[in-house]
């Protein structure tokens, strides 16, 4: 077996610079900010996004009806499949009054993919323009608050008085849970 | 390429002549199918695996399902008959394939990557970033990654028939 040069491992070297340069820019970048942390029971760290109408949002401006705050990457099939498990069942959430915001992690946690509109238009249509569904981008201080372990799907509900009641992935496969909740709410 | 697929068709003659292996060949393969029907669509669950994955067994997953574990289930039951007739097999691609029809399943949407790297010692913030780029790219590229998985098997079972051939008489 042929040993490694000096002339592999520099090689080999550059492609992991240059795969990793972008990343710890953000990640020093990242680590500047003190972010507080999402935890049930607590109240839910305010939220700033501009929504795909180019609208700023607030999601403290939501208090007095619940809130499912869900985070995707657009590349994640658990969030493909999940959109049009909620565009199907619209309806079963949509009584108890829920708003469900939908915003993709900043820097799409770190793998390119569509924008959110796309993704939205594509695996959701009629969630698009419809009452109580709000879309946006989440930025990097939001994306840290409620997803520090990085995961591409992950959703947080939220009771009219802004508390964090339940966290969970797929909301495909945890339809239910999220069902309960809007209607217990 | 017909030669190959003559050893293939030669062996299986050789092996499916006794009972005891077409046997084996179909448990091998009822087993690793139920196991790639709920293992293949993780990724659209979120990781989870059980009769919910069923649901999200696409046209596409179940066809790799079905190729995967006819694939392993030769290639096992091909190891199976060398073991008996002293002919030792080489298995290294087959275990391999296995592994690598997994991964997209196993390290993309699934709390594997993110839990990974955090026992790494990894900041939260490389957590984020790594992380997603890690799954994103299993998740791009999964037609992909299964692709390569069932010709790593291919050649597993062709190799295989290849040295039972070689140690085996074959009847033609």
């Amino acid at each position: 077996m042929r040993t490694l040069t000096r002339r592999d491992l520099g090689a080999v070297g550059l492609a992991a610079g240059l795969f990793l340069s972008p990343l710890v820019a953000a990640a020093a970048a990242a680590a500047a900010q003190e972010v507080p942390q999402a935890k049930v029971g607590q109240p839910a760290p305010e939220v700033v996004f501009t929504d795909i109408d180019g609208k700023e949002r607030r999601l403290s401006a939501l208090r007095g009806r619940p809130v499912m705050l869900w985070l995707i990457a657009t590349w994640c099939p658990t969030c493909q499949a999940s959109a049009k498990i909620l565009a199907a069942r619209a309806r079963e959430l949509e009584t108890g009054g829920l708003v469900v915001v939908t915003l993709r992690l900043y820097n799409n946690l770190g793998y390119e993919g569509p924008e959110i509109r796309d993704f939205a238009a594509r695996w959701a249509p009629s969630l698009l323009d419809r009452a109580g569904w709000l879309w946006g981008d989440a930025d990097l201080e939001t994306s840290l608050a409620y997803d520090v372990q990085g995961y591409p799907d992950i959703y947080w509900l939220i009771d009219a008085n802004g508390i964090l009641r339940h966290v969970d992935t797929a909301p495909n496969v945890t339809f239910d849970r999220i069902a309960a909740f809007a209607a217990g709410s | 390429m017909l030669g190959r697929v003559s050893h293939v068709t030669d062996a299986m003659r050789l092996v499916f002549a006794r009972r005891g292996y077409r046997l084996l060949f179909g448990l091998l393969f009822a087993g690793f199918l139920a196991f790639y029907a709920v293992a293949l669509p993780a990724a659209y669950t979120g990781g989870r695996m059980g009769w919910i994955s069923l649901r999200f067994l696409t046209p596409t997953l179940g066809l790799f399902a079905l190729l995967l574990s006819a694939l392993v289930a030769l290639s096992l039951t091909f190891s199976a008959y060398g073991f008996r007739q002293a002919a030792s097999l080489t298995q290294g691609s087959g275990a391999v394939s296995i592994v690598l029809s997994l991964l997209p399943s196993l390290l993309c949407c699934t709390p594997v990557v993110p839990t990974a790297l955090a026992l790494l010692g990894a900041s939260a913030t490389t957590i984020f970033t790594v992380g997603g780029r890690i799954q994103g790219i299993f998740a791009t590229y999964e037609f992909h990654f299964l692709s390569a998985a069932a010709l790593l098997l291919l050649y597993a079972v062709h190799r295989g028939a290849r040295q039972l051939q070689a140690s085996c008489p074959i009847a033609g």
